[in-house]
């Protein structure tokens, strides 16, 4: 049907219409409306006003209300029709029939909650779900849009656009949620609209109170839509806020009276201009009232036609564009104006595949016509059009996948209002880069960590606007919030201008805490420092606040990253300000990624995890290539990295088998902080990969990240980096992990220096182990090691020795054949035992930093560069136990053993980086927990603060020695029972008797494990 | 997944087995020379001569991935799974395509039969022992005239130990 011509046609129809029309018809309604608005006459449009405003309110009445509606409706058309009529133009501007105001809903009348839910349960069941969903997606969307004009009308609070745009967003909600039937939402919106609409007509400014009320509005709008989505039921759902809403209502309407009573900065102008409206209206009550009972505001003022009805109590709009009634109808009536539609993610999947799917097939044409495609004539031209169609095509639909990041940026302008309001600081937030976009589900990942992120920025970022001050900054802090496209990945930068990091306090907390000793404090530099913060249970907020220290921590924040493939840095400028910057990939659909092929396979490994590739070719092979306790590592710019064969970790047949001489391709590569080097045959291209889930016999494989199609059309594996490393047991983001040994052999001798020995099995690896425990050398001849029943042995001193083979028990390089001569050491532990080794390197004295946490393997404490070269630190006590089960149990027979080791506390005092090392791990082996300090006033202090069952000290310490230690202990009445066992190189009898009068329970010399154990276990036990 | 339209048939399917319902069709196949039925709702397509890419650390069962359409479908050695032979291999290279609860996978077999209705009353449940398989992965057997039809839990069968 066209639309109307004049306005006899117009009204006629209307009337037409109106005799067919029912409650709940929104098409017919809708029709009729836009035929009203459709009017291009503005003194028409104008004299319809009144008539488009009650087909407006007719959409969202409920059935009493559209009574009295249609009542006025078909008044007002029989007016409009007879003033038509009688005059053959328009009627004058001047003379516009009373605009009922803005629809007041008498709530008793509407939303009486007692009644009949039943009919309201029966509507919904009636509603489109979709237009439900509609409403939800919509609602959100309006209400951040809320948010971000609050904030910019703080800065200008007569600017009239932003007030009309916050008031506008109200209204549709409003109206969508009556039709819904969601009452709590439309009470809210309703009280909230009146008041934007004094704030419209300038009675009221949106400050202060006034703005903090309609952001807690969108609060707790936002709760309540968000406690409705996917709810069967969103009627009975939202019934729970019935109670909530009462409260913020009330509040609402004391707020609105108060701005009332200031008066806004117009008010006095606008009561000029529209001589009709009252400027102090009416007291409203504004005790708590039930929603059932009378309307708080006064019922619709449809003076004319319902004579009786209460007095107006609101200003009438004098501004017909204002009319805001129309809006949701109008909205609904233009949907085909709308940008986007709603499409199911699994269509959008399904999309995916099929675009996927064409693509291959474009492949396969692209080969099979390869030969003979110049025989036809045209064909090459329209091949070439296939193909580019079917990359725009694949393009496109992995671009519906895509949203801007803006709308996750919005929400936190908001989060740094209220942060900075709470804190008492001054801030400011920027943002740039709105429009990138990211897949929505990255996106959604995104928002945990950015809040987090934003927060801390506030909270433990920026300085009081005092500090600044002081420090020469301008007193509002500056949060920066960036996002750029960079390569393949999209960068997220969240920058701060405050304080920075301060190391010290990162450090003294990461001590507090137990997350690092003091000797480890000492050595950190500001990279490993910072990456304090990222480990489980470190905050450095010096009080929790309300903002941060929800005990969500920053190894949440890089866990949450690194899901989704991305990667987060830490920028540090003391004084100046902190910036995080996360990596992240564009998609989780779609990844670059690296081919590679092992073992005839071809796999795929996420570019994001790619540091770069290496080509080793026969001497450089050789020479970067080394085994450390079994396992390889490789030299990279003088730092060693791990490396894994990807044919091993995958247990798949693979040309390279040793990778001597042979030309080595190593993909280097980094998970979370672990970087590791990752030998592959092969080497192809980077492509763009679609990722598809392995089904669920698959999901069990953490090497494998899911499965894409190459080119071919043919399967292949994507693999896991994380789970790669995580499968080759290397620790993750653990700062002594794999991969980054630096060279820590200082040639300098100190007071921390070890004797030890190095030796070798095979020429490529080196062990070592502590002098001290080596009673001695033996050069034997291969020949006369004998086979007893139970390993091994050789004659010694008229006796037999039970022998140790390193490459028998643990998985090191295997000695060269046909040794003539080996050279024993030998041990004394309870009985003698020798160890085979092939040659003795050196024994030296140095400074052992050990790095026993990347240490996995059995049989060895630890491992540190010594003369340059990786090595190994041999733990003799659990060797010999891998072989002889049995050696030491008589001992352990004999101790008295404590039932719960792990309830014991061990206070450590020792100075020696290296033996503290080595105690510990045979302390913490037994059960034991463990304090490590490194020196006596240290351990002093720390036990006049902490419970501690037993103190393991050495003598020889700076600051206070063991013999000093021990007398305080003896002379403090709370200490004084503490056993105390002296672990030193002191040997002589005199000492002994020294550490007997101090007050030791047990001298003993270093370190003799068993006996170390024994006395522990004998002391506890007392 | 693309499954949604027949989800409802499936279930149906599903609970008229369990209820012993009437007229139960059967897309039949052999391993070497034993006959086993799956229920026709939950075959989606009979696939030949597929290239599978082998997944290294897999179960043995697993051969490895093929494509369909775009979609990864993890391929079953149907004669590992039910441990009626550890060589396993297949006289002709077909795939049956079945639906799952939670994905696609297909299942290799040696020829494909033909599709039996059988009565759902009809259908007696598995005996302890068959042929050595699992009765975890049978549904039930069906006396034909000359031979037994094992009919297969295909949810079990696809469900990771």
């Amino acid at each position: 049907m066209s639309d109307p011509q004049s306005a006899d046609d117009l009204a006629q129809r209307l009337v037409t219409e109106l005799m067919f029309v029912q409650n709940g018809d929104l098409k017919t309604i809708g029709k009729m409306l836009s035929w009203v608005k459709g009017v291009e006459d503005p003194a028409m449009q104008t004299r319809l006003v009144p008539v488009a405003e009650i087909l407006g309110r007719m959409t969202i009445a409920e059935e009493a209300e559209y009574q009295s509606l249609f009542a006025t409706l078909a008044q007002r058309l029989e007016d409009f029709q007879a003033e038509g009529v009688k005059r053959e133009t328009p009627a004058p501007v001047s003379d516009p029939a009373p605009i009922p105001p803005r629809e007041e809903i008498p709530q008793n009348e509407s939303f009486s909650s007692g009644r009949e839910l039943t009919e309201e349960e029966t509507r919904m069941q009636d509603i489109d779900r979709d237009l439900f969903l509609e409403f939800v997606e919509e609602s959100i969307s309006h209400l951040q849009s809320i948010e971000l004009d609050i904030l910019s009308l703080e800065s200008d609070p007569a600017n009239k656009t932003i007030i009309d745009n916050i008031f506008r967003p109200f209204h549709t909600i409003k109206g969508v949620a009556g039709f819904l039937a969601l009452k709590e939402v439309h009470q809210v919106c309703h009280d909230l609209e009146n008041m934007m609409d004094d704030a419209r007509r300038g009675h009221i400014d949106v400050i202060g109170p006034v703005s903090d009320v309609v952001l807690d509005a969108v609060d707790l709008l936002k709760k309540m839509i968000a406690s409705v989505q996917g709810v069967d039921n969103p009627v009975r759902q939202l019934a729970a806020f019935q109670p909530e809403v009462e409260v913020f209502i009330t509040r609402v309407r004391t707020t609105r009276q108060n701005a009332l009573a200031k008066g806004g900065r117009q008010s006095a102008a606008s009561a000029m201009a529209q001589p009709v409206v009252q400027p102090a209206p009416q007291p409203l009550p504004v005790q708590s009232i039930p929603s059932t009972s009378a309307p708080v505001q006064s019922a619709p003022a449809m003076d004319e036609i319902r004579p009786a009805a209460p007095p107006v109590e609101l200003p009438v709009s004098g501004n017909p564009e204002e009319s805001s009634a129309p809006q949701f109808t109008g909205e609904m009536a233009q949907a085909p104006s709308t940008e986007s539609i709603r499409v199911r993610i699994n269509l959008l999947n399904q999309l995916m595949d099929l675009a996927g799917e064409l693509v291959l097939g474009r492949n396969q044409l692209l080969q099979k016509i390869s030969t003979i495609k110049e025989e036809i004539p045209g064909l090459v031209s329209v091949v070439q059009q296939v193909d580019r169609v079917t990359s725009e095509l694949q393009e496109s639909v992995m671009q519906t996948r895509m949203q801007p990041i803006g709308g996750l940026f919005s929400r936190y302008h908001r989060v740094i209002r209220d942060l900075a309001r709470n804190l008492g600081k001054q801030i400011e937030l920027h943002s740039t880069g709105e429009g990138v976009e990211l897949d929505k589900s990255l996106i959604e990942a995104m928002t945990d960590p950015l809040t987090h992120l934003i927060r801390n920025a506030a909270d433990h970022g920026i300085e009081s606007p005092e500090v600044r001050a002081k420090a020469g900054k301008p007193p509002v802090g500056k949060v920066t919030l960036e996002a750029y496209q960079e390569g393949g990945k999209v960068r997220v930068k969240v920058a701060d201008d405050g304080a920075g990091i301060n190391l010290d306090r990162v450090k003294s907390k990461a001590l507090e805490k137990g997350l690092i000793t003091k000797e480890e404090a000492v050595h950190l530099t500001e990279r490993e420092t910072i990456d304090l913060l990222f480990q489980p249970g470190f905050s450095t907020a010096d009080k929790v606040t309300g903002m941060s220290g929800r005990g969500v921590g920053m190894d949440v924040v890089r866990m949450n990253v690194e899901k989704i493939g991305g990667i987060i840095e830490v920028v540090n400028h003391p004084g100046v300000g902190t910036t995080f910057f996360l990596d992240l990939p564009l998609t989780l659909a779609i990844v670059p990624a690296l081919i590679v092929m092992t073992g005839g396979e071809r796999f795929a490994i996420p570019q994001i995890n790619l540091l770069e590739l290496v080509h080793l070719e026969g001497q450089e092979t050789a020479d970067s290539i080394m085994r450390v306790r079994g396992s390889e590592v490789f030299r990279l710019r003088g730092e060693m990295q791990p490396l894994l064969r990807l044919g091993r970790v995958l247990d798949i047949q693979h040309k390279s088998l040793s990778g001597e001489n042979t030309s080595v391709y190593i993909v280097v590569l980094a998970a979370g902080k672990t970087q590791f080097g990752l030998v592959v045959d092969a080497i192809y291209d980077t492509e763009e990969i679609v990722v598809k889930p392995v089904g669920n016999l698959l999901k069990h494989l953490p090497v494998f990240a899911g499965a894409t199609l190459m080119g071919d059309g043919r399967p292949a594996l994507i693999l896991d980096v994380a789970g790669l490393a995580r499968s080759a047991n290397m620790v993750l983001g653990e700062e002594h992990g794999v991969g980054t040994l630096k060279d820590k052999d200082v040639s300098t001798k100190g007071k921390d220096d070890q004797s030890i020995l190095l030796f070798t099995i095979s020429d490529k690896e080196q062990f070592a182990v502590p002098l001290p425990l080596i009673s001695r050398l033996e050069e034997v001849d291969a020949g006369k090691i004998q086979h007893a029943i139970n390993g091994k042995v050789i004659e010694y001193r008229g006796d037999l020795l039970p022998l140790v083979f390193m490459e028998d028990t643990v998985p090191i390089e295997p000695p060269p054949q046909g040794r003539e001569k080996v050279t024993v050491l030998v041990f004394e532990l309870e009985r003698n035992v020798g160890l085979v080794v092939t040659k003795i390197v050196d024994s030296l004295e140095m400074t052992v930093r050990l790095d026993s946490k990347s240490m996995s393997q059995k049989g060895f404490s630890g491992m540190a560069l010594v003369q340059g070269k990786p090595t190994a630190f041999v733990d003799i006590y659990q060797l010999i136990e891998m072989i002889y089960p049995d050696w030491f149990r008589r001992e352990k027979q004999d101790r008295q053993r404590i039932r719960d080791p792990k309830d014991k506390i061990i206070l450590l005092a020792e100075d020696s980086n290296f033996y503290r090392t080595m105690e510990k791990n045979y302390l913490t082996q037994e059960g034991f927990k463990v304090i490590e300090v490194e020196d006596g006033q240290k351990a002093l202090n720390y036990l006049k603060k902490h419970p501690v069952d037993i103190l393991v000290t050495d003598i020889e310490m700076p600051h206070l020695n063991g013999f000093e230690l021990s007398q305080k202990i003896r002379a403090d009445k709370e200490l004084a029972h503490l056993p105390i066992i002296a672990l030193t190189s002191l040997a002589h009898e005199e000492d002994r008797e020294k550490g007997r009068n101090a007050g030791v329970n047990a001298y003993l010399i270093k370190l003799h494990k068993e006996e170390l154990l024994q006395e522990l276990h004998r002391l506890l036990h007392q | 997944m693309t499954v949604t339209a027949e989800d409802s048939d499936l279930s149906f399917s599903r609970q008229a087995l369990k209820k012993g319902a009437k007229n139960l069709q059967f897309a039949t196949f052999y391993l070497g020379q034993e006959l086993f039925g799956i229920n026709i709702l939950q075959v989606q397509e009979i696939l030949m001569d597929q290239i599978i890419t082998p997944v290294p650390l897999a179960p043995p069962f697993v051969s490895g991935l093929i494509s369909l359409r775009g979609q990864i479908v993890t391929a079953v050695d149907l004669k590992r799974r039910l441990g009626i032979d550890k060589e396993s291999q297949y006289e002709y290279a077909y795939h049956i395509v079945v639906k799952g609860i939670h994905s696609i996978s297909s299942l290799q077999v040696d020829r494909i039969g033909e599709v039996i209705a059988v009565k759902g009353t009809d259908l007696d449940p598995p005996p302890d022992s068959l042929k050595g398989i699992e009765i975890k992965y049978l549904e039930g057997v069906y006396p034909l005239e000359h031979e037994i039809l094992a009919v297969l839990n295909i949810d079990n069968i696809l469900e990771a130990n």
